[in-house]
């Protein structure tokens, strides 16, 4: 079920435009700014020389899934929901 | 369609839970990228550019952000810029640099004329110098002499140029306060004082005899001009009176007065000057003929008056001379 949802995201574009969304909703609450303090804060630990993309992720991702607003949570979910509904109305 | 809907329809808290995934996704999608940006900002080495702020600079760097200040921590201090004049390469403050140049260079209304005067003497001095004249050589050592002062710098640099131009310019330069002297005030003076007399001033130098700051070329000029003027007067007398009555008594007149002038001049006679003299007194009755050429009268006198005179105002001549070189 969740292949077929998403599947239907893709190929109308629909997730491009949510992720689209979501990212300009991030920047303005200010969840990306204090991402990258923390990612300051992990590369002055590591080193700037010994830093991967995969440390960072390691560290980044739990942490920003935890500081997204609820209200942009909310609103995502709601896009989804609305675009299901228009999708099974079809 | 129908499928999803009936999944829709069915597991409310399933779905729940799918789009929560989706949205998480996303959310992870969107973190995944920021690391990248960063970790490619890490590695391109622009990562923290961003963040020094002006307080790390300023730490960094040691430098000083107070008030009166500038940034390294000096007080701002009023420099004297100094510029090297390229015509007299003094060293000048930079606000009297305009000023200075406008008198060395000349390019003022005054001062133009005052420099291309002494550009023209420049030229003529360089001339006389290569020409081996010794009189020069006072003129040429007078200005380092004297260049200590440093104040009067701008009378050392007119000094020999003024003495030249008075020394060029004394045949036309009328001299309006000794013109009214007498023959025996004038010698007295010139037996105790130098006195060449000054481009500038017109006025006569009061110094003694042997004052360094003229040459004694120049004292003779000066002599020689002022009793000159001396000998003018009876001379153009001569003219307008009756010559047969009063021509012995002029020359007499006339052979004491250089006797008395030639014996108080102290400073040596060269043959140049000697013969300068000459010349005048040969030449001096027919330039004294010219402004009274219209009248009969003075034409018809003017030949007896040579022809009685001749002999004697040789012999004045003669005697002048001898009385000269002495």
């Amino acid at each position: 079920m969740r292949a077929t949802i998403n599947q239907k995201l893709v190929e109308t574009g629909e997730r491009e435009r949510l992720k689209e969304l979501l990212r300009t909703r991030l920047i303005e609450c200010g969840w990306r700014d204090q991402l990258k303090t923390h990612c300051k804060e992990i590369v002055q630990n590591k080193g700037l020389e010994h830093i991967t993309v995969d440390d960072l992720v390691a560290e980044i991702t739990p942490k920003g899934r935890a500081l997204v607003p609820d209200n942009v949570k909310k609103e995502l979910l709601q896009r989804i929901r609305t675009f299901l509904a228009q999708q099974s109305n079809i | 369609m129908v499928e999803a809907d009936l999944s829709l329809m069915e597991s409310e808290p399933d779905m729940q839970t799918t789009l929560d995934s989706i949205m998480q996704e996303l959310i992870d999608e969107v973190s995944l990228g920021l690391c990248f940006e960063v970790h490619r900002s890490c590695k391109i080495g622009t990562f923290f550019l961003a963040d020094t702020d002006k307080e790390k600079v300023f730490i960094f760097a040691g430098l000083i952000d107070k008030p009166g200040l500038d940034v390294l921590g000096q007080a701002p201090t009023k420099k004297n810029f100094e510029c090297v004049c390229p015509s007299c390469q003094r060293h000048l403050a930079a606000s009297r640099f305009a000023p200075h140049l406008e008198k060395c260079m000349g390019m003022g209304r005054n001062s133009s004329r005052i420099a291309s005067r002494r550009i023209a003497n420049n030229t003529k001095r360089d001339s006389d110098d290569s020409a081996g004249d010794d009189e020069n050589d006072n003129d040429w050592n007078y200005p380092s002499e004297n260049k200590k002062g440093v104040a009067g710098h701008a009378n050392a640099a007119n000094g020999p140029t003024s003495s030249q131009e008075s020394l060029e310019s004394l045949p036309e330069v009328p001299v309006p306060n000794y013109e009214n002297m007498t023959i025996e005030d004038r010698k007295a003076l010139l037996l105790s004082t130098c006195g060449v007399i000054s481009e500038h001033t017109k006025k006569m130098c009061t110094r003694s005899v042997r004052c360094p700051q003229h040459t004694d070329e120049q004292r003779r000029q000066v002599r020689h001009f002022l009793l000159r003027q001396n000998r003018h007067a009876p001379d153009i007398e001569d003219v307008h009176i009756d010559i047969d009555t009063c021509d012995d008594a002029e020359t007499q007149s006339l052979r004491e007065s250089l006797q008395w002038e030639a014996s108080s001049n102290s400073s040596p006679a060269d043959s140049t000057s000697t013969n300068n003299s000459t010349t005048s007194t040969n030449k001096r009755p027919a330039k004294n003929s010219k402004p009274g050429g219209g009248s009969k009268n003075k034409k018809q006198k003017m030949p007896s008056n040579k022809s009685n005179s001749s002999a004697s105002s040789k012999d004045s001549a003669s005697t002048s001379l001898y009385d000269f070189t002495s």
